[in-house]
């Protein structure tokens, strides 16, 4: 069995948030008696709906209903969160609210964020990463960052969309390096898959996604791994050092996924979801899961989430302002 | 409704010069020549030349004294009949829209069904054997084997 | 390879295994058959069930569902016109065209046939070549789909039959709609009037569903409510089917290799593959003139080339990691599950699982015929109901269609829209496949036209810095250039021949 690793705040939360669950567990025995619909805000196969559909197979198999998962893509997560957010309150719409639920009101998408829904509890934490293609020049990210001080403007990067959160690692990392957070130009995409594959085309010379989501290609070598934005390295990649390491700022940046509600779902529904959505987290299925992806198994319920959100959209909202992605 | 080349091309021109219009307003990257108006404006230009390219065409047949009417209405639209039958699709789909939230898929659905059945002239035993059976078919398979959850109403609660 | 081969042989002649692909298959029909419902929903649905299967069956039970949901997606399209896929809306006016004349066996036939060819070819391409290929799919960046997104429309451009401003105006239409929402460089929110289900642009297919199958309703109730439809046997289904590889094995040939290369390529290689072989088959065939009046040839060519691309999109995947489409995205979540890396040696390292898929993939594509021949024979039923009857039928299967891709009744406005939109056209002689190619490729050539703009910044002679985009762009430019003179030098060649006949008449 796969060891909880990561250590200090993730570790400290972990701990309180089932210290504060099991005091709530008193009375959470809500049961949904017809399908439930879980919104996911992104596509079908990426990160978001692989732990969310997992998630949902095992809320299935707990209350013994069904549990729709429906994708609600676009707007860079708008249309999807907003769905979520305005659902009827009853415990029949529930959803996969991600990072973007902290930022998207900062860059001036939409008025909503994350006091619009209610966090039930968190399912990954998704740390970014500094990648470049396997004939690149640089091979580690002081490398990288010396030669985009040097020429700014020259190299390009790529990972999501335009002030999308791999944009953020990338812009916050070279901003709290003292650089221009331009130094590396963005070039947008249409999710990690497809700037990976500009990166191993050639047409860019370095990507910030996910590290979970480059490991195939970082394991058979199309890939080079500079740097892991964690404060502690990733199990199933011992040898990707981390920003903490490398970097005098300690810059780190992760996405999250969480399992969250509408706004004003009555806390008796909400803990019960926090009830199960801990469980599951507790099988030997959902650890085998999260192995199978290069990810660790998370446990965080609503009431430190909350908190969790509330820092991540002021620290993230800090650098946007200073990265000037803000509107 | 088919309209004569003259104002077709018109249209297209109108069409054209509305998405041009919309597009300057857009924002422009600093330092690119390239940003979000630049396709649009290319398709608006594109709408204005097939336009013109129509209108010149008309020009050319009127003075040749082939053109075609500015507007002929094909004999289908011309029976009342017709026309009745297209507005109860058009019609029964926005109702259907409007309604499936506040009554639910299965009565929304029931009702679309014996408007349209009706207006098409179906009989009344068919009508009333698909709009009885056929909603109750579709919520089963949707929500419960394929997993498309339908907006809920009244029928929906006190059955489920 | 003997050995792998060998053991895989044992692991998927399983009863665990061959039910699994058995049940697989009648899922894939039944989902991909109702409208709205596409091969991504229908394996999305799947993922919960795999994690408890073993890994030969789990991914047996993916590859075999896209296989069989890709080509029922035809049966509709064929009989009601509503297409599944985009990839099939290449053809659904000249499957649709041979229904209405009582051949829909002979549209289905061909498009079965075709899809379990095409299938096969695929996955023996994928066997053989699996890591040429990928390595060639992976050196495609944003300069290069954009090359490929205009060669897609050019090749439309020159097999479009009829009037050429009313083609261009359809091609334009659809561009159009391929610009609403938010714009990939700047983000910023285009056409959208406000509304937030319009942010992701129009989706695909409720305009699909609108364009084709509302606006044919419209036509039928305000004229021909009342005629029969036809159905007119062709004896043996088998017998046609067997008839149709004898008579174009080359074109299927042809198309499903030009499908699988494209379909190895990520993004939209499936639609573009089909859109391609269709106007390379006009363009080869020995009757052009019969294309888009009811003619099977285009089936044949764009039926096999997106079946084989379904194969082409496991290439990159397997290889790289690298999805090839949506459905193959939601399949490296479950290979990685089930302990496979995707990878260059996947061959070597994971190979008796990796030829087991392989086995699976041809097997499903065997299992269709029986199975998709049976599916024909049941839809052709639908037929013999009163139009009066169907009609409703047809627009409440469209309405949920519509529904069901994103769960939302702004989908239903849209398909309503676009529904009269297209009955205008058509009311108009403008033709509709024009406008949903248009819509298709309008994203592609646009967003990486941007992204390209962006990473040269606005230099334009970047289209042309890599080897693979030079040569598709000298490939599109002569294509151009020929489109735009080869009228004028038959104008200029007349008009001499016509000077020439005057002087010899006697005045």
């Amino acid at each position: 069995m796969r060891m909880l690793r990561t250590t200090g705040v993730i570790m400290a939360t972990a701990a309180a948030a089932l210290l504060s669950a099991s005091a709530a567990l008193a009375a959470c025995d809500w049961k949904p008696e017809r399908p439930v619909t879980y919104v996911v805000p992104w596509g079908a196969g990426g990160g978001t709906d692989a732990n969310s559909r997992m998630l949902a197979s095992m809320l299935e198999k707990h209350f013994d209903v069904p549990f729709n998962v429906v994708n609600r893509t676009g707007g860079n997560g708008v249309v999807g969160h907003s769905a979520i957010a305005t659902a009827e309150p009853d415990g029949y719409t529930i959803g996969a609210a991600t990072v973007e639920i902290t930022t998207m009101h900062h860059a001036g998408l939409t008025e909503l964020n994350h006091t619009d829904i209610t966090p039930i509890a968190l399912v990954d934490i998704v740390p970014s990463s500094v990648l470049v293609a396997k004939d690149s020049e640089f091979n580690s990210l002081n490398d990288l960052l010396t030669y985009a001080k040097a020429n700014p403007g020259k190299l390009t990067g790529s990972g999501t969309a335009q002030g999308g959160i791999w944009h953020l690692a990338l812009a916050g990392m070279l901003n709290s390096e003292g650089m221009d957070p331009a130094a590396i130009r963005w070039v947008p995409s249409n999710g990690a898959a497809a700037a990976m594959q500009e990166l191993i085309a050639g047409g860019v010379d370095v990507a910030t996604p996910a590290l979970s989501e480059g490991k195939a290609l970082i394991e058979s070598g199309e890939l080079k791994a500079l740097a892991y934005m964690h404060d502690s390295r990733m199990g199933a990649l011992p040898e990707v050092p981390t920003t903490k390491e490398l970097l005098k700022s300690g810059w780190t940046l992760a996405a999250f996924i969480s399992i969250s509600g509408p706004k004003g779902l009555p806390e008796e529904i909400a803990c019960s979801y926090e009830k199960a959505a801990l469980e599951a987290f507790d099988t030997q299925d959902w650890a085998d899961f999260k192995a199978s992806r290069g990810a660790e198994v998370v446990k965080m319920g609503s009431a430190d989430l909350t908190t969790m959100m509330a820092a991540t959209s002021d620290n993230l909202g800090a650098t946007m302002k200073a990265i000037g992605l803000t509107q | 409704m088919k309209l004569g080349d003259l104002p077709l091309g018109l249209l297209a021109g109108l069409v054209g010069l509305a998405i041009i219009l919309e597009a300057v307003s857009f924002p422009v990257m600093a330092g690119m020549a390239y940003g979000p108006e630049f396709f649009p404006i290319i398709i608006g230009i594109g709408f204005c030349l097939c336009g013109l390219v129509l209108i010149a065409a008309d020009l050319r047949a009127r003075l040749a004294g082939t053109a075609a009417p500015v507007l002929t209405i094909e004999p289908a639209l011309r029976r009342r009949k017709a026309l009745l039958r297209a507005g109860a699709v058009v019609i029964g789909t926005v109702a259907f829209i409007a309604l499936v939230k506040p009554l639910g898929f299965l009565l929304a659905l029931a009702l679309l069904l014996v408007f349209l059945l009706r207006v098409l002239a179906a009989g009344w035993t068919i009508t009333l054997a698909l709009a009885l059976g056929l909603p109750f078919a579709l919520h089963f398979g949707f929500t419960w084997l394929l997993r498309v959850p339908l907006p809920r109403g009244l029928i929906e609660t006190l059955l489920f | 390879m003997p050995e792998a081969l060998a053991a895989a042989l044992t692991s998927v002649f399983t009863v665990e295994v061959l039910l699994t692909i058995f049940l697989s298959a009648l899922y894939g029909l039944f989902v991909g058959s109702i409208p709205g419902l596409t091969a991504t929903m229908s394996v999305a649905l799947l993922v919960p069930i795999t994690f408890f299967l073993d890994p030969v069956p789990a991914v047996a039970a993916i590859v075999t569902t896209t296989a069989t949901a890709i080509f029922a997606g035809d049966i509709p399209g064929a009989l009601l016109r509503i297409p599944g896929t985009p990839a099939s809306a290449a053809y659904v006016d000249e499957a649709f065209i041979l229904t209405q004349r009582g051949e829909s066996e002979k549209a289905l036939g061909a498009s079965l046939v075709t899809a379990a060819i095409g299938g096969i070819i695929g996955v023996l391409l994928l066997t053989l070549f699996a890591n040429q290929l990928a390595g060639v799919a992976v050196r495609f960046s944003s300069m290069e789909y954009f090359w490929l997104g205009c060669l897609g429309l050019t090749s439309a451009v020159m097999v479009s039959g009829g009037s050429v401003v009313r083609s261009a105006l359809s091609l334009l239409i659809g561009l159009m709609i391929s610009t609403v929402g938010i714009d990939i460089a700047t983000g910023h929110p285009r056409f959208t009037f406000g509304e937030i289900d319009l942010l992701d642009g129009v989706s695909f297919i409720p305009a699909m569903i609108g364009m084709f199958a509302l606006s044919q309703v419209l036509r039928t109730v305000t004229t021909d409510l009342q005629t029969e439809s036809r159905v007119a046997p062709i004896g043996s289904l088998f017998g046609y089917m067997v008839g149709t590889v004898r008579r174009y094995w080359l074109n299927i040939m042809r198309s499903s290799l030009l499908g699988n290369v494209l379909g190895a390529l990520p993004g939209a290689g499936a639609d573009i593959a089909a859109w391609i072989a269709y106007s390379l088959s006009k363009r080869f065939s020995k009757k052009p003139e019969k294309f888009g009046k009811g003619y099977e040839e285009g089936i044949v060519d764009a039926g096999s080339a997106n079946n084989s691309a379904v194969a082409g999109a496991w290439t990159p995947a397997l290889v790289f990691g690298i999805p090839g489409d949506s459905v193959t995205a939601i399949a490296i979540g479950v290979l990685m599950l089930k302990g496979i890396t995707p990878s260059p040696r996947v061959f070597q390292t994971d190979g008796d699982l990796i030829y087991a898929i392989f086995l699976a993939f041809i097997i499903a594509n065997l299992l269709l015929l029986p199975l998709g021949s049976l599916a024909i024979r049941l839809a052709r039923h639908v037929l013999t109901i009163p139009k009066r009857v169907l009609m409703p039928l047809i627009l409440v299967f469209s309405i949920l269609g519509a529904f069901a891709v994103d769960n939302t009744t702004f989908s239903i406005g849209i398909m309503l829209v676009l529904g009269l939109l297209a009955y205008f056209m058509e009311s108009n002689d403008i033709p509709i496949a024009p406008a949903i190619l248009g819509i298709v490729l309008g994203k592609v050539i646009e967003k990486n036209f941007l992204i390209t703009m962006i990473k040269t910044e606005g230099d334009l002679l970047g289209f042309f810095s890599r080897p693979i985009a030079a040569g598709l762009g000298a490939v599109t430019v002569a294509l151009w250039l020929y489109l735009c003179l080869a009228p004028l030098i038959r104008a200029a060649r007349n008009k001499s021949k016509r000077n020439h006949s005057e002087s010899e008449t006697p005045s």
